[in-house]
């Protein structure tokens, strides 16, 4: 405050800043908050993964393959009721059924050591929430006797990531050339825009097949992992840059744009303070609601074997495992990937909604 | 080459036959059809002086402005500022007449970056200028707030927050953030009511009083022109038509657009019986010759074979009609 002596409470209550009013108007929608603590809640999950899985991602157990989700007793072995659940151990036979037997039952012990690790690459530890005796897989096994659930938070890490990432290069790309070409207009405009026609007149989808396909396959996962986010960003930012150029060449012609130039404020501070700003509500909302986009496309890369490699787990591998018929309709658990893409998806979308209303500048003053 | 001096001190800004081609693209780069925005002008402005520039939407009166703060490069031309040509100047070159020259707008509902408060829209111009201490951009803040006579208070504030007069002041702070010398007013006023205008005119004659301030008033209201200035110009599709000093153009104008101009101005007077004389009409050709003569009531043959050029009839009072040395004799009646 300049002169904070002559400032009433009243006036300070009316010079809420745009990020205030905006945000206030988003809480008061209960759709896009619930979307909201979904998505920061399937983030978190992930972030906490080896803690909270019992096993490694990659940990086989071969004679469970397609073990459905453990049973949990509810009782211990003298049956009376406990709060703690019990896990019994079981025997596979030839028919694949699982023999129980659940006099053998043993508790679930929390904050139990497991296998080593370390929270967000730097921690090392061996806690994990839960731990039993006898094999828990509560969301069941795959094909290989590994543990849905410890994949699905592991592949959570890579398949929210991806669409996160991806967004954030795809969009710094898109917002400068947008921005750069909407500005200058003319030639520059004329390059980048049929820069931009080329890369769009390719089908998306193939793009990234050919780009993927040409990956040496001796990557490493990390390696691959970034690979395919970069090229997941470099197929997604063109359709964008022209979006933000035609907001970009409206904006040149505000006069608080010609003040700026004949301030001579340099054209770089002009796109970055004045033109990219204006383009901020389309971003915001187009970028939420892209974001899904980036998840369903490495997880069908994935899915076809061209995205992230077994065993690191993502999404859309575990679902390769689903593409077989007999498999689903007998382990039906193993859909289990394709459900977490699904809610992920709504959940962006959903909140992406919210954000549109909420920024929409006719409620705005 | 004709050069119109306006008064014995030294001009600050001379035009020099400065044109403004916009090609209108067809298909084709060579369907291109030009149209003159600002064909061969020539103007200056003596130091401290105010020169209305008046003239019907789209005749070139706001291109005029820009290209003066080269806010456009002219297609032809010279623009002579402080004595340097800075028509071909661009990038860094430019930038020290930058801050000398400025703007105020006509939309106050455009001029200001509805997304920074004003202290931030005020720092832009600070910062070019070299304030960076936080408590000299402060004072300067305050100072400047003051100046165009809104409160200290409004510097946290959003422009959404302000009525449109307010947002012109706090334009007219920004211009004058950097010191300037010159300074183009594009129809500050006409997008304002009425009541207002008068106080945003009055301040600009404050400002220009006390800082020296040479000026470019541009409006399409001959009264807030007059009220302004200290000559007038009077621009008829892309040309100045007519040029002198405020008073003799008013009441003596020697172009027939002019006069149509004059006559357009409402009185408010119901007992006055308005002079049954011709008004404007007909639609504007381009071609040869004079570009007013299919409107004008005294179009000769020459009209449109050969274009006027601009000379003076009377003392400082400059005219382009070739009818215009019988105007001033009285030989003509409209």
């Amino acid at each position: 405050m300049t002169n904070s002596g002559n400032t009433s409470a009243s006036l300070a209550t009316a010079t809420l800043s745009p990020i205030r009013i905006i945000s206030n108007r988003l809480f008061r929608n209960p759709v896009a908050v619930s979307a909201l603590i979904l998505l920061i809640f399937l983030h978190l999950t992930a972030l906490f993964a080896p803690f909270l899985t019992p096993y490694s991602p990659v940990t086989q157990r071969l004679q469970d393959y397609y073990h459905p989700p453990t049973k949990l007793f509810w009782s211990d072995p003298g049956g009376s009721f406990s709060i703690r659940p019990y896990v019994a151990p079981d025997i596979p036979t030839p028919g694949h059924q699982f023999i129980l037997s659940p006099q053998k039952r043993a508790p679930v012990i929390f904050f139990a050591h497991g296998y080593a690790y370390k929270l967000f690459g730097i921690f090392p530890s061996a806690i994990h929430l839960f731990e039993c005796r006898y094999p828990i897989n509560i969301l069941g096994t795959d094909d290989l006797g590994r543990d849905i659930f410890s994949r699905l938070l592991y592949g959570a890490q890579i398949s929210l990531s991806v669409g996160l990432i991806a967004i954030a290069i795809s969009y710094t790309l898109g917002l400068l050339v947008g921005g750069i070409a909407g500005y200058y207009g003319g030639a520059v405009d004329n390059v980048l825009m049929r820069l931009c026609d080329v890369l769009m007149a390719v089908p998306g989808f193939y793009l990234l097949l050919a780009l993927t396909a040409v990956l040496p396959t001796s990557l490493s996962a990390t390696e691959r992992y970034t690979l395919i986010i970069v090229i997941l960003s470099f197929v997604g930012w063109a359709a964008l840059a022209r979006v933000i150029r035609g907001i970009a060449l409206s904006t040149r012609e505000r006069s608080y744009v010609e003040a700026a130039k004949a301030l001579g404020v340099s054209n770089l501070r002009i796109i970055l303070r004045h033109i990219l700003p204006e383009t901020s509500t389309f971003a915001i909302v187009s970028a939420t609601l892209a974001v899904p986009g980036y998840i369903l496309a490495e997880a069908a890369l994935s899915f076809l074997g061209l995205g992230i490699r077994e065993p690191t787990p993502s999404w859309g591998n575990m679902l390769a495992s689903a593409e077989n018929l007999e498999a689903l309709t007998q382990y039906p658990w193993i859909l289990v990937p394709g459900i977490a893409i699904f809610i992920t998806v709504i959940g962006w979308n959903v909140l992406g909604d919210g954000l549109r209303d909420a920024l929409d500048p006719k409620g705005l003053r | 080459m004709i050069t119109n001096t306006g008064s014995n001190s030294t001009p600050l800004v001379k035009v020099e036959g400065i044109s403004k081609y916009f090609l209108q693209h067809g298909t084709f780069k060579s369907d291109g059809h030009q149209i003159k925005a600002v064909d061969n002008v020539n103007l200056t402005l003596a130091e401290g002086e105010t020169l209305g520039l008046v003239g019907e939407s789209g005749s070139g009166k706001s291109t005029l402005g820009r290209l003066i703060l080269r806010l456009m490069v002219p297609s032809e031309g010279k623009i002579i500022f402080e004595g340097n040509d800075i028509s071909r100047l661009s990038g860094k070159s430019l930038l020290p007449y930058r801050r000398k020259m400025q703007i105020v707008f006509q939309d106050p509902y455009d001029t200001l970056n509805p997304r920074m408060t004003i202290a931030r829209i005020l720092h832009e111009s600070l910062d070019l200028r070299g304030v960076k201490s936080p408590r000299e951009r402060q004072d300067e803040v305050v100072r400047l707030l003051e100046l165009v006579g809104m409160r200290a208070d409004a510097a946290q504030r959003f422009p959404h927050q302000f009525s449109g007069g307010q947002r012109q002041r706090i334009g007219i702070a920004r211009a004058l953030a950097v010191n300037p010398r010159f300074l183009v007013a594009d129809e500050p006023v006409s997008a304002l009511d009425v009541s207002v205008q008068a106080q945003i005119l009055n301040l600009l004659l404050e400002l220009q009083k006390q800082f020296g301030l040479t000026m470019l008033f541009v409006a399409h209201d001959l009264a807030v022109v007059r009220h302004m200035s200290d000559r007038v110009a009077v621009m008829y599709m892309g040309r100045i038509v007519e040029l002198g000093a405020n008073d003799s153009v008013y009441f003596k104008p020697l172009h027939p657009y002019t006069r149509s101009l004059i006559q357009a101005i409402p009185i408010p007077d119901p007992n006055r019986i308005p002079p049954d004389l011709p008004m404007l009409t007909g639609e504007r050709p381009a071609a040869n010759g004079c570009a007013y003569r299919d409107r004008c009531p005294l179009a000769i043959s020459k009209c449109s074979t050969e274009s006027p050029e601009m000379r003076m009839i009377q003392d400082d009072h400059y005219v382009a009609c070739h009818r215009a040395e019988e105007t001033a004799a009285g030989d003509v009646v409209f």
